[in-house]
């Protein structure tokens, strides 16, 4: 009877143990996948601040925008939902998940002139926008420069 | 029939003791790594900033505003920059469950001057 009575103590701890062991696993497992798209959103985030900052132009492209650089042209385009970054020939995937890319033009006659870009980035069921807006005066760039100081 | 041993009551005292500090412990851990989380509601507010910046400037609307949204609240606070009348410093607070997650700062020139 005790050897019962030990036994099935014994089964009860190791099944509590077990349950608590496979629900910290799935809860790391989900934290990682949350980390993973967190990381993958500031990686795009932080390149297209870079790339921004030493353009000179930003014009409109099908499904995205031309970054006019001194020596280089970047295009930025949502193909499938991705954002891809194309440099020379080179095409990157930046992001997985767009939702969506919104021009907004600084009249309706003139397309070709635009007042800002919106990307609305799907992180984790959620969407994150990010704005563009031109740097044409010294006041902003000053700003840029000193934000993260 | 096989008779188990009782505990006395000592020994009831401490085991109860004993699981009481572990699972306090443990909630408290899990109450400050909670707490540690800026939510991701902060980070759709951080996105919001560039545009409130931008319309700030467009309106030329230099004065304080508190946007509140489902899930967080910004407050936009607008000061004189060191007394200087042509310099405004403009200070967005990212609030969400009344606390401040996110603070960011940038000088505005005084366009109405």
């Amino acid at each position: 009877m005790s050897v019962l009575v030990g036994m099935v103590i014994s089964g009860l701890m190791i099944g509590f143990v077990y349950s608590i062991y496979t629900n910290l696993n799935q809860m790391t497992y989900n934290y990682q996948s949350v980390h993973t798209s967190i990381n993958a959103f500031n990686i795009a985030k932080a390149d297209l601040k870079r790339e921004i900052e030493s353009t000179a132009k930003i014009s409109p492209y099908p499904n995205g925008f031309v970054l006019e650089q001194q020596n280089n042209t970047i295009k930025y385009y949502v193909k499938e939902n991705q954002l891809i970054k194309k440099q020379n020939a080179a095409e990157i995937v930046m992001f997985e998940n767009i939702e969506a890319i919104k021009l907004s033009h600084t009249s309706e006659n003139n397309t070709e002139a635009l007042s800002s870009i919106r990307i609305d980035f799907l992180v984790e069921k959620q969407i994150i926008p990010f704005y563009i807006y031109a740097i044409n005066d010294l006041q902003n760039k000053l700003n840029l420069s000193l934000i993260h100081e | 029939m096989v008779k188990l041993k009782a505990f006395t009551l000592f020994d009831s005292l401490i085991a109860v003791t004993i699981t009481a500090i572990i699972m306090s412990t443990l909630s408290l851990s899990y109450g400050y790594l909670i707490d540690s989380d800026k939510p991701m509601s902060s980070m759709v507010a951080q996105g919001e900033l560039p545009k409130l910046l931008n319309n700030l400037k467009e309106s030329k609307a230099y004065f304080n505003e508190s946007k509140e949204k489902e899930t967080y609240r910004i407050e936009q606070i607008v000061e004189q920059y060191k007394g200087n009348t042509n310099l405004f410093l403009v200070t967005f607070n990212v609030i969400v469950n009344s606390k401040i997650t996110y603070s960011e700062q940038h000088l505005v020139e005084n366009e109405e001057r």
